[in-house]
């Protein structure tokens, strides 16, 4: 085993020598004026069922905040202090490590005009980063991607793991591929065959074109994963920890690509909330904070960014089973080491309530803003011209 | 004027009256059908192209051949509608509690349904007599398109597919209309909340551009408008959940329609549509990408779209024009399209005759290729065609095949059995309460509350003890049959068998394997040194197994 010492050691001459050159042709390069940052990767952390904002950024001072909830509210002391108003929920520890940091963006209030409370449609609405009464059919991702040109080199543009379809990179002329980790992927994959270059047009050129596709990513996982260093760091073993491990394996391996999309389920919690949201949280806080560790232990820390999203809040009163039912506008965060930490946005107040729900303060889609614009230096991509103001990119990422 | 003569002959006869090849009948079959077997093609290949088409057109059902699950025919909501009815107008908390659990046995009744609706739709598409109506039936299903998930019946749901089976190959005006008021599609597209002075304009929107003209051809924004209003008070009823005219909700006033004007309502709009000539063409440019190729001739089109309003809109009119067009037998389009899943699945068992448990694990495929049926992916259905293809979906499509390769898992089988024993029973579990119900119902109707506060409601579904004597009453019910022997007796008594089963079965060459199994030349050639086994293998894996 290669201990932590001496792999750092060699890693010394820069966080991208683990990498095959190869197949990072943009990696290398600094991402200039209007070129596209190719060598930096999202993770998409999808929390299914609607999380608790209000449980997760608290604010604790907030007189209401206890009336509106005298079983679920968490108090002064409980909570892990961001400022003299608003506190992480207690199992959120290792996040708040990396808040100290200065590497957690908090984006408050996010959601959309006229909210839809169908775990359903919203979650395609965010996924689609449609408006609420629009139908895209195209993930948002997928949309932005097809605006410009990804390395020829890209094992695939997106990867999802975990349960769930690929949301924000669905459809389109997107790459992406769902597994359930790259082993059982390179198993499965192996019927794909490379090579068939006189490839004729119309439909067995499509089908011959994709399996090119598929085997090439499956020889590429196969040959990268084979690298993959040893880590010291330990993930927990949950289905989160597992997912962010997998991700971390994909990372560490150098395979080439932008996207890769986790997911934890559960924040459904119409009963009980108490002990199910804080191991919830709890998971999540356990696998990120492994994650991070990792991703400083092979000098990857930052070339990575973390993205929170849900498809909804939940409701600021708390309902008769201790639980909350589905809300509205909710907390998301950014963390990485690029990430400029900090609250961006403004609370959601709860003596302006709307149908019993918080009012969002920012439009959802200025984390997609974000992402595309200063993450991956791509053009603005998200405007809406009925709520211009309110979609912006948020000034959270060092350059 | 001989020689004249003698060249009409020799124009027209290679095109109607020669016997086809094996190919041109597999070509046929396989686009009308799901993969047919060595014995169909042989079949087939002895009549001219017009008496095969012909033969094909001929085989329409109205009917489904296998039985839908047994609460289709029960009124929609049934039971929990009805208990919810006799809650009406009770107050307290353990009448909220009470309605509360109601509902979520109602959910939780819904889901299940929705999954044996599909399961079998499946089935049926594998063991009809006449693929080309369940092929027409997916057709529609993919035009005029409801979601379950929106609708939130799988009752409403069956309905509209019986619809579709009915109009398959009927009347394309008939079965516009009788899709306008069809309680899904009432439900789907919102004309419930379509009434006077506060139009919802979803129907109106739709049916012109996707089931009628298409989009952006020949009508306006006003138009849309203006129908919408001609749509008001087609509602469905919510206790009855059937087609009513609400006269108060409808909008009498006059409006202007594609040029026309008057009082208009639904059925106007209707027959304003199908008197507008972008109708057939529209139809026709869809048909041809479902049976001809990607790209539609419009030459062609426009031809056979002229036949077809002549006809007043026969489905089979048009459908044999298109089979035998010169566009649909020419060699650049065979093997040109992509296989929908449902190609995939169903052709698969059907070519196999795989055993009915193999059958249902290989159409859980469906959904996992893209194809969830019931459940497109929004209102202008699959996209089809090259969507069908992506990393991921290929990868599922080898697996697909591997899959139809072995041999299925005794204890899948089983497990299958018995799940088809507990349905079988549920169903004349179902009957014989229904037939309680409806008896008090006609007996004492004031009885009605009574009727609910009996607790052997609440048993249903409950331990061994109430199967057991739950079958003694089925089989009473029943006459003389067993729940055993009723499920035996639906399911055949194929024995599960891998592939190798089948090619000793077929007793095939290594060409003869191919011609049935690939539409065109494979990607990967086939060594001569390959046993029967490993040239299937081959063949299931080549790109163009994925062809039509």
């Amino acid at each position: 085993m290669v201990s932590r010492k001496s792999f750092l050691g060699a890693l010394s001459a820069g966080p991208l020598s683990i990498l095959a050159p190869s197949l990072l042709p943009n990696a290398a390069r600094a991402a200039g004026e209007g070129e596209a940052s190719w060598d930096k990767i999202a993770i998409l952390v999808e929390l299914k069922g609607g999380n608790d904002g209000l449980n997760t950024v608290v604010p604790y001072r907030d007189p209401l905040y206890k009336q509106f909830r005298p079983n679920l509210a968490l108090g002064k002391d409980e909570v892990l202090q961001l400022d003299e108003n608003l506190g992480l929920h207690p199992a959120l520890e290792g996040v708040f490590g990396a808040w100290k940091k200065d590497e957690v963006a908090l984006a408050l209030g996010c959601g959309y005009q006229k909210p839809n409370r169908s775990h359903f449609r919203s979650i395609d609405i965010w996924n689609t980063a449609a408006n609420s009464d629009q139908h895209l059919g195209e993930g948002w991702i997928s949309r932005v991607f097809a605006t410009t040109r990804r390395p020829q080199e890209f094992m695939a543009d997106g990867v999802v793991l975990g349960q769930g379809d690929a949301g924000p990179m669905r459809g389109g002329g997107m790459r992406s591929v769902v597994m359930r980790n790259p082993h059982e992927f390179v198993e499965l994959g192996q019927d794909a065959q490379e090579g068939m270059q006189a490839a004729p047009i119309g439909a067995l050129g499509h089908l011959l074109g994709v399996e090119n596709d598929l085997a090439r990513a499956v020889r590429t996982l196969k040959a990268q994963m084979a690298k993959s260093p040893k880590l010291d760091t330990i993930f927990p073993n949950t289905g989160f920890g597992k997912q962010m491990k997998t991700a971390t394996e994909l990372i560490s391996s150098g395979i080439p690509l932008a996207v890769i999309k986790v997911a934890q389920g559960g924040y459904d919690t119409h009963a009980g909330q108490g002990n199910r949201h804080r191991n919830l949280l709890s998971e999540l806080d356990g696998g990120l904070s492994a994650f991070r560790a990792a991703m400083q232990e092979i000098g990857a820390w930052n070339r990575v960014i973390v993205m929170t999203y849900s498809e909804f809040g939940r409701r600021v009163k708390e309902n008769g089973s201790a639980g909350t039912d589905h809300g509205t506008a909710a907390p998301h965060f950014f963390m990485g080491g690029k990430v400029k930490g900090g609250i961006f946005g403004e609370q959601p107040k709860l003596d302006d309530l709307g149908n019993g729900d918080l009012k969002y303060s920012m439009d959802y889609r200025s984390l997609y803003e974000t992402l595309t614009r200063r993450w991956w230096n791509l053009p603005s991509h998200f405007t809406n011209p009925k709520d211009k103001d309110k979609i912006v990119a948020l000034d959270c990422i060092r350059a | 004027m001989s020689v004249f003569r003698g060249m009409m002959l020799v124009v027209l006869l290679p095109a109607v009256t020669w016997a086809m090849s094996f190919e041109d009948a597999r070509h046929l079959l396989n686009r009308t059908g799901f993969g047919a077997t060595p014995e169909e093609i042989a079949e087939f290949a002895k009549l001219d192209r017009a008496a095969a088409v012909n033969r094909i057109v001929a085989s329409a059902q109205a009917e489904p051949k296998t039985a839908p699950p047994y609460w289709t025919d029960e009124p929609v909501g049934g039971l929990f509608t009805l208990r919810l009815m006799s809650l009406k107008g009770m107050r307290g908390e353990d009448v909220k509690l009470e309605r509360e659990a109601i509902k979520r046995q109602q959910e939780r009744q819904q889901k299940n349904r929705v999954s044996e609706l599909k399961a079998w739709w499946w089935n049926e598409m594998i063991r009809t007599k006449s693929p080309v109506t369940e092929r027409m039936v997916l057709f529609w299903h993919n035009h005029f398109t409801s979601e379950v998930d929106t609708v939130k019946s799988p009752e409403l749901m069956y309905q509209q597919n019986a619809l579709l089976r009915e109009h398959a190959l009927g009347n394309f005006g008939d079965l516009l209309l009788k899709a306008t008021i069809d309680a899904a599609m009432i439900v789907y597209l919102d004309n419930n909340s379509n009434t006077k002075g506060s139009p919802n304009e979803n129907y109106a929107r739709e049916v012109m551009e996707l089931f009628t003209l298409g989009e952006g051809r020949g009508y306006t924004e006003d138009d849309i408008k203006e129908a919408a209003r001609a749509f008001t008070g087609w509602r469905v009823n919510d206790i009855s959940k059937k087609f009513v005219f609400e006269r108060n909700k409808h909008d009498a006033g006059e409006k202007t329609i594609l040029g026309q004007t008057g009082r208009f309502t639904g059925e106007d709009v209707v027959r304003i549509l199908l008197e507008h000539k972008g109708t057939s063409n529209f139809v026709t440019e869809k048909m041809w990408k479902a049976f001809v190729c990607e790209e539609p001739d419009q030459a062609e089109v426009k031809r056979i779209a002229a036949k077809f309003l002549d006809s007043k809109y026969e489905i089979q009119v048009l459908l044999r024009e298109l089979l035998l067009s010169d566009a649909f037998w020419a060699p650049v389009n065979r093997g040109n399209m992509i296989k929908s899943p449902a190609d995939l699945v169903v052709g698969s068992c059907r070519m196999f005759e795989t055993h009915p448990a193999q059958s249902f694990e290989i159409s859980a495929f469906g959904k996992l290729l893209g194809q969830d049926l019931f459940a497109p992916p929004d209102v202008a259905g699959w996209k089809g065609g090259r969507y069908w293809i992506d990393a991921n979906t290929l990868i599922t499509r080898h697996q697909l095949s591997r899959l139809v390769l072995s041999k299925p898992d005794e204890q899948k089988v089983k497990r299958f059995e018995n799940n088809r024993k507990a349905q079988k029973l549920a169903a004349l579990r179902a009957e014989k309460e229904r037939k309680e119900i409806q008896y008090l119902l006609d007996g004492q109707k004031s009885l009605l509350d009574n009727v609910f506060e009996d607790d052997a409601f609440e048993d249903f579904g409950g331990g061994a003890d109430v199967i057991a004597l739950e079958m003694a009453v089925d089989l009473a019910l029943s006459g003389e049959l067993s729940p055993e022997e009723v499920v035996r007796q639906e399911m055949g008594s194929a024995e599960p068998r891998d592939v190798q089963g089948w090619i000793r079965q077929q007793g095939l060459d290594r060409m003869q394997l191919q011609k049935i199994l690939l539409p065109r030349e494979p990607v990967r050639s086939i060594e001569k040194t390959m046993g029967a086994t490993e040239v299937v293998a081959q063949l299931l894996l080549d790109p163009t197994f994925q062809l039509k």
